[in-house]
């Protein structure tokens, strides 16, 4: 009876909502301008305060507006700018409204539960936000490149150069040996999926092997994570939740940070349109050179042995003369000497990119539509990335009580990365160049029109003439993504003491990754590794994922401006779906591209996640706003875990306190937080099964599983106290902030060995604990505003320190998985100060082989001096940077706008195997500097070269490694300076717009990194062979080299 | 209704809908449940054929790396040096690029997992009869005991666990060399025992590389093969100073005549008598892995059509250049040479195709095993009889009767390398008669030695030194670890 009640006063409410309110009204026109020097604010939004009127400044700075006859508020706001009320006097027809810059982004509203918000001023949290200039501030492969530099407490690397992206964001370190390493990414309250997967280009590298069943996909194909899809000219904002008191309402996805991006959406006034047009192109940011040979016996005498095979013999003798192989050179000439590298490298065919997006809306429906082609070029021929997409959103006001929001949007992004990474068919480019000599120019066709062949490194199909591969091979990835989301909104009760609104949210993202290799026969290395010629590899990835989420909130404000409470109660439910299906063709007929051919392999891989949660979280603000409480707990249960019944609990707690007017503050706020966060196992961590093994005689088979599973996993969880303080000062032309957090990751998830010659090779256990520990400081100035000078300059300082402090007794020290063993170095996973050891280990030490003698490790280059060495498996060096610095500025001057981005890396050691390939080869660039004293060459630096005996420098840098029982003097140094982005931009006059017709005309011109200074000898010390994984990113093995292009843009608003 | 009644019943319907606990199991659609599929009849099937997939797998790895630390093989891997580096070196640092060999370790003991697990099947499946049931019993003795003859193999001296236990997590400690030999002939013996009371068939098929064993009776024959094997190494090593083998007797007699018995329980249509006529046919005759090119099986790696980076080590052939063994199972190639080695000019063929199988013991092996044992047991007449048997079949003259032990060992030595070249045996050879110094060294300056043993895996060594630590057990330790 009583629901039916209910019922009845719902339909009653609905009904009867629409205007109540008829008064009299009149037009209202003013300007709006900034404060200080008078130029007009475009965009700003003019809204009436209690009532329905709406408005939007032209590019003059211009609106209209309808306000009661009796007088009114009007709120104004604009990106950037601090929000102001006006109030509108009977009489007034003329307003001018000043704004006020908001360099702090003291305005902006963060994120402090699945439906609630809190302005930043009053956050209880470190959060870091990036608007939309910010990020489209410059082209990027993809969001991650946007974001580097810009997220203070976030470590962002590109995994390579190569078109199309592939990042990773590291906030706070990492959080995780086993689990999940990345932040979780929501758009629009979208949980979208950041998931890699490979497209195949293992199948023909052979990276990780390439006959057996995992040969069609490896960690090592310079794999895409989706991230990549995600078109950063449709986000208006991104918002970092870092610490675990603000994560913790994303429950048991979150310990890695949660990334919210929230797209552009229409607003009320003038329907708009505007279109940006850019071109662009783009050159190698470093190239590796290479060392010159001026004899072919100096090829032939190749340390390695890769110019003393029979092509290569044959190839110096007929091409230079001389019989290398009788001791009798000839003379090879300057131009005759090729930088082969470089000149496959050498790709600058304009980019472009072509947006259009037009919305607007009036009190009650707004909208947004976007449209963009992008197509980035890459440094080789035939490599690129092209992403459309169009996306649609919706909002739409039924009453003051009933709202509703859709948005919907389509990707297709189609990638040719061509082949790079590591390699064991020397078809990865750099790799191959490493042992080819530059005495050839393998850009040479026959007569018959095919490349010549590659004659070094073994000749024949041991190696391959990259030229011809990238000309020939077809290495694509072809992802088509449909995400949507939708959100409704009711308030029941909207009193002046009690506003209670339900919502109910949910979305949807779903893509097909298709990877299709195909790799015709007659290619050089074709036959090479299996012995069959040609073939065809196709993938096919669906995954599907979606979460739904229902929320009250009710907030009771105790006495207007002193008190409030906010009670958010919801619930959520999440699934995650992958299907991947690879199948191969071997030894295919020519010109066809199917698989179902020669001989063939197919594989397929399921995995489902189903997890749900019920919250609920409180935020009190008291004491006139300068209190903020937020507290809440979270309790998710996941069918990954090994009871998928059991409710894990995530509480939260932080709080913050403002003092205004104290000493040289104009703003000082303190805050602390605590939070509990988890991270789930992984898919069948669970489970105890047994694996399929090998086909044989035709009959398929099942053996013991490589790891057992373990019916009482759990996730593990992370702990986090957060504290520091936010200030401005100096009349708000000095904003600070400083921040301390330390993390405790407790019940890790681990995967330990046990002994091998148990016949199992590991366990999934949860056990010790992970410390994480770090600083953040921030520092935004302001030193000119003149108003028609603005300069904003903001500095950030991170460093973050991370170990195991405890392991369960049984676990061993183990190797982190996915690296090159000790010969290289890799992270090992060992409690930090076990006893006896020399110094405090770290998840981020790199461990190595070191010569050892007589119970001590000795100086690198022993292994020379000493005429060879026994090694020990110690730590070498740490991966983990000093600490990282960026500089944003900004200067505005009248119409002229300067943006740039600079970083500064101190520290950090990478293993340098480009370098290994090209020391090993005999063709690094410095390989016969003969004089002098070591450089590049890690441990070895700043000796002098005479005391190897008569060495070439890279001589004693390959004979000092000892066949890998020295790995120092391939583990370098990392610092460096670089020039991310720069953007220079004109706003023309109105005078010039109205000659086109239109409204806004914008001059940019834009480059993205345009600088690296570091004294390191391969590529880019951000790099990293294996992609994104938690450990072991410091793997520096012949990526796709970094670009640096340059783009010329014009906007254009009608 | 009031505010907070209706508040009440909108989170009571979001709490329902929120904890009505709609389920949260999923399924493992990849890999199969164990508690399921042991209660599938035809899981005994897929477990038999995961033993000799599994067996397969490692084996041309196995013939790979031994074949080059024996200096029978170089692989000129040319993206990594370290196929030199770390093969031909004395290479004693745990590597996780090659020490410890995973087809000399940790494969071998995978496998022992997997017959573990087959005996689990066997004892719970409901298809089998008893004598099914022991026919499988001794099956899975045969390869147990084969798996951990590469083992011991590989690591000699070293010792090696050999319990399996029900918990990964328990440690077996490391036994001894000798320990580990007798454990595997106890193995084998108990397994033809097993075998013998099999009935007249496995109730599981074997693959056709095994079809002259895919009965219990014949299994019996493999297992006796093998047997052998373990018995003439036993012998041989029981005859080096301060060996540890114990149970052989006085220079190996005992164990020696313990093979001598073992193959003379074979039938002749395997192992020709003494002296007769042996052909082609005869002498490849055994028990074979078998390889293909059909979807999800596995080719034969190591075979000249998916593998051409594979070279006879120069002495193979400079050794010995006209010897047709050695024209036929090598053929010239450019040279080559990496990261230092020395430069070969030819090129393996032992395994032609993709599908070509790979020997685990066959009839010329057996010959050589008889003459061996044949040989110290006193019965030099029949050695010289099926040294000779080889040696002319390839066409060399018979030879007299042998001066000494010396002349006996470096004749037997030379046919065994020529015969059975790349099936994994000559660095195991020189090192049971003490002479792996006469291998060479792998660099011009002939100055690498080769190693004796392949060490313990790393990891194997972490695990184990962490265990001995926490619970003050120093005999968990693993042999030969840093």
């Amino acid at each position: 009876m009583k629901l039916r009640v209910f019922g009845l006063a719902l339909l009653a409410a609905l009904v009867s909502l629409p205007g109540t309110i008829v008064a009299q009204m009149r037009q209202v026109s003013g300007t709006v301008t900034r404060a200080g020097g008078g130029q007009p604010v475009a965009e700003a939004l003019i809204t009436v305060v209690g009532g329905r009127g709406i408005a939007r400044t032209t590019t003059e700075g211009r609106f209209t507006i309808n306000v009661p006859d009796a007088g009114a508020t009007l709120s104004v706001r604009a990106i950037g700018f601090k929000s102001k009320e006006v109030i509108v006097k009977p009489g007034d027809n003329n307003l001018t409204v000043q704004l006020v810059e908001d360099a702090f982004k003291l305005e902006e509203v963060v994120t402090t539960g699945q439906a609630t918000t809190l302005s930043r001023a009053n956050a209880t949290t470190a959060v870091s936000t990036v608007n939309s200039e910010e990020i489209t501030r410059a082209p990027a492969q993809s969001l991650e490149q946007a974001l580097q530099g810009k997220v203070l407490g976030a470590s962002i690397n590109m995994n390579s150069g190569a078109p199309g992206g592939g990042g990773q964001i590291q906030i706070r370190g990492v959080t995780s040996i086993l689990g999940a390493g990345q932040p979780l990414i929501v758009v629009d309250g979208v949980i979208i999926s950041n998931d890699a997967f490979s497209s195949g280009a293992n199948a023909v590298t052979g990276a990780a092997g390439n006959t057996g069943a995992g040969g069609g996909a490896s960690n090592q194909d310079a794999v895409v994570n989706r991230l990549a899809d995600i078109n950063p000219a449709e986000i208006e904002s991104i918002e970092v939740l870092k610490s675990a008191a603000a994560t913790a309402i994303y429950g048991s996805r979150a310990t890695n940070g949660v990334v919210v991006i929230r797209t552009k959406r229409g607003t009320p006034g003038k329907a708009r349109f505007n279109i940006t047009q850019r071109v662009g192109t783009q050159n190698q940011l470093r190239s590796l050179g290479t060392r010159t040979f001026d004899n072919t016996l100096d090829v032939y005498n190749l340390p390695y042995g890769n110019g003393a095979n029979g092509d290569a013999v044959a190839y110096l003798n007929s091409t230079f003369g001389g019989n290398v192989a009788n001791g009798v050179g000839a003379p090879i000439r300057a131009d005759q000497n090729f930088d082969l590298e470089k000149l496959f490298y050498s790709n600058n065919k304009p980019q472009y990119e072509t947006q259009a997006n037009y919305s607007g809306g009036d009190e009650n429906t707004s909208y947004f539509v976007g449209a963009t082609h992008r197509q980035e070029t890459g440094l080789a021929t035939r490599t690129g990335a092209r992403l459309q997409s169009l996306r649609v959103n919706v909002d739409q006001q039924f009453s003051a009580k009933f709202k509703a929001s859709a948005g919907l949007n389509v990707t297709r992004n189609v990638l040719n990365r061509g082949l790079s990474n590591n390699d064991n068919t020397c078809t990865s480019p750099v790799y191959c160049f490493g042992y080819t000599p530059g005495v050839i120019d393998l850009r040479q066709r026959n007569q018959q029109g095919q490349f010549i062949r590659n004659p070094f490194n073994g000749g024949g199909n041991a190696t391959s003439n990259p030229f011809e591969t990238f000309e020939f091979l077809t290495a694509t990835e072809d992802v088509f993504r449909q995400s949507g989301s939708s959100n409704l909104a009711y308030t029941f009760v909207n009193s002046e003491k009690n506003r209670i609104q339900a919502t109910f949210a949910g979305g949807f993202d779903r893509f097909t990754q298709q990877g299709t290799v195909i790799s015709p026969s007659f290619l050089q290395f074709e036959g090479g590794n299996d012995g069959l010629f040609g073939r065809n590899q196709y993938a096919s990835i669906n995954s599907f994922n979606y979460n739904l989420n229902a929320n009250v909130v009710w907030t009771y404000t105790g006495k207007p401006q002193d008190w409030s409470i906010t009670t958010n109660f919801g619930a959520a439910y999440e699934e995650q779906n992958v299907n991947s299906m690879r199948a191969r063709g071997r030894s295919t007929v020519p010109v066809i591209t199917i698989i179902n051919q020669g001989v063939q392999d197919q594989f397929q891989n399921i995995t489902k996640f189903r997890d749900q949660a019920v919250y609920l979280n409180a935020q009190i603000l008291a004491l006139k706003e300068k209190l903020s409480l937020t507290g809440g707990f979270r309790a998710d249960q996941s069918s990954a875990n090994g009871n998928p019944g059991t409710l894990y609990l995530f509480p939260r707690i932080a709080a913050s306190y403002r003092i205004e007017g104290i000493g040289p503050f104009d703003n000082l706020k303190i805050r602390g937080g605590y939070g509990q966060t988890g991270n789930r196992p992984r898919f069948g961590d669970r489970d105890q099964v047994f694996n399929l093994g090998a086909i044989i005689g035709g009959r398929p088979s099942i053996v013991a599983p490589g790891v057992l599973g373990n019916p009482a996993i759990k996730p593990e969880t992370v702990t986090e106290f957060e504290g520091g303080f936010d200030a401005t000062l100096l009349k708000e032309r000095v904003q600070f902030e400083l921040t301390y957090y330390d993390r405790k990751i407790s019940d890790q998830l681990l995967q330990p060995p046990t002994p091998l010659s148990s016949g199992i090779g590991a366990l999934v256990i949860n056990g010790g604990e992970l410390s994480n520990r770090g600083w953040e400081v921030g520092a935004t100035f302001v030193p000119v505003n003149t108003g028609t000078l603005t300069w904003t300059s903001r500095a950030t300082w991170q460093k973050n320190v991370q170990k195991v402090t405890s392991l369960p007794a049984t676990v061993p020290p183990f190797a982190a998985a996915n690296s090159f063993g000790a010969a290289f170095g890799r992270n090992r996973i060992t409690v930090s100060n076990p006893a006896g050891a020399a110094q405090e280990a770290r998840t981020t030490s790199i461990w190595g082989n070191a010569p050892i003698s007589g119970g001590q490790i000795q100086v690198p280059g022993f292994c020379i001096t000493n005429g060879g060495c026994s090694s020990r498996d110690t730590i070498i060096g740490d991966a983990n940077p000093n600490f990282q610095m960026f500089f944003v500025n900004t200067l505005q001057y009248k119409r002229l706008s300067l943006a740039f981005t600079v970083d500064w890396r101190k520290g950090g050691d990478l293993v340098n195997l480009t370098q290994v390939l090209f020391d090993e080869g005999g063709t690094a660039r410095d390989y016969t500097v003969s004089s002098g004293v070591v450089t590049n060459g890690g441990g070895l630096d700043g000796r002098p070269l005479s005391d190897f005996g008569n060495r070439t420098l890279g001589e004693v840098r390959y004979d000092a490694w000892a066949g890998g029982g020295d790995a120092r003097v391939f583990v370098q140094d990392g610092s460096f300076v670089r020039l991310r982005d720069v953007q220079v931009s004109y706003d023309a006059p109105n005078s010039l717009a109205k000659t086109f017709g239109a409204s806004s005309v914008r001059f940019n011109v834009q480059a993205r990194n345009v600088f690296l200074s570091t004294n390191y000898w391969s590529y880019d010390p951000e790099f990293n062979n294996f992609g994104n994984q938690n450990l072991n990113r410091f793997i520096d093995l012949a990526p796709f080299p970094p670009a640096r292009s340059f783009n010329f843009s014009v906007d254009v608003g009608f | 209704m009031t505010k907070a009644g209706r508040l009440a019943v909108l989170a009571a319907a979001l709490g329902l809908g929120a904890c009505s606990g709609s389920d949260l199991t999923v399924a493992n659609f990849n890999n199969p449940d164990v508690q399921a599929t042991s209660r599938d009849p035809s899981a005994v099937q897929f477990a038999v054929t995961g033993v000799l997939a599994t067996h397969r797998g490692a084996h041309p790895t196995y013939l790979r790396d031994v074949g080059i630390v024996g200096r029978e093989l170089l692989f000129f891997q040319l993206q990594d040096g370290r196929w030199v580096t770390s093969y031909l070196r004395d290479w004693r640092d745990p590597n996780s690029f090659f020490a410890g060999g995973a087809a000399g370790w940790s494969t071998r003991y995978f496998n022992r997992r997997n017959l573990f697990n087959l005996r689990t099947l066997v004892d719970s499946s409901p298809a089998l009869s008893d004598a099914q049931r022991s026919a499988l019993r001794g099956f899975a003795n045969t390869f147990d005991a084969l798996e951990m003859l590469y083992v011991i193999q590989n690591k000699d001296t070293l010792g090696a666990p050999t319990a399996i236990a029900a918990d990964p997590t328990e440690f077996q400690v490391f036994v001894s060399r000798d320990s580990v030999y007798r454990f595997i002939t106890a193995t084998l013996d108990a397994g033809q025992a097993l075998l013998a009371g099999g009935g007249g068939s496995f109730g599981a098929s074997l693959t056709s590389g095994f079809s002259l064993f895919n009965t219990p009776a014949t299994m019996v024959n493999f297992n006796r093969a093998i047997k052998a094997r373990t018995e003439v190494y036993r012998g041989s090593i029981s005859r080096l100073p301060n060996s540890g083998i114990t149970g052989c007797g006085s220079n190996g007699v005992t164990c020696y005549g313990a093979a001598l018995t073992a193959l003379s329980s074979l039938p002749t249509s395997w192992l020709p008598a003494v002296g007769a006529a042996v052909t082609r046919a005869d002498l490849d005759r055994g028990a074979l892995n078998i390889y293909s090119t059909a979807a999800g099986d596995a080719v034969n790696s190591i075979s000249r059509a998916a593998e051409n980076r594979l070279f006879a080590f120069p002495t193979f052939v400079s050794d010995n250049p006209t010897d047709p063994r050695v024209t036929s199972k090598t053929e010239s190639a450019p040279p080559q040479s990496l990261a230092g080695s020395v430069s070969s000019g030819f090129r393996n063929r032992v395994y032609a195709g993709q599908d070509t199988p790979t020997p685990i013991i066959r009839a010329e092996e057996l010959i050589l095993l008889r003459a061996e044992a044949s040989y110290f047991t006193g019965a030099t007449g029949n050695a010289l009889t099926d040294i000779n048997t080889i040696r002319t079949f390839y066409g060399l003259a018979a030879r007299g009767a042998f001066a000494d032990d010396n002349d006996f060992i470096t004749e037997l030595l030379t046919q065994r390398r020529l015969s059975l070249f790349f099936e994994g045996h000559r660095w195991v050879d020189v090192r049971r008669f003490g002479r792996l110094n006469t291998l060479p060294g792998g660099n011009p300056d002939n100055t690498w030695t080769p190693a004796t043993v392949q060490v313990v895996p790393q990891a194997e060594c972490l695990v184990r030194g962490q265990a001995a630590t926490a619970q003050n057990r120093p005999e968990l330790r693993g042999r030969g670890c840093p």
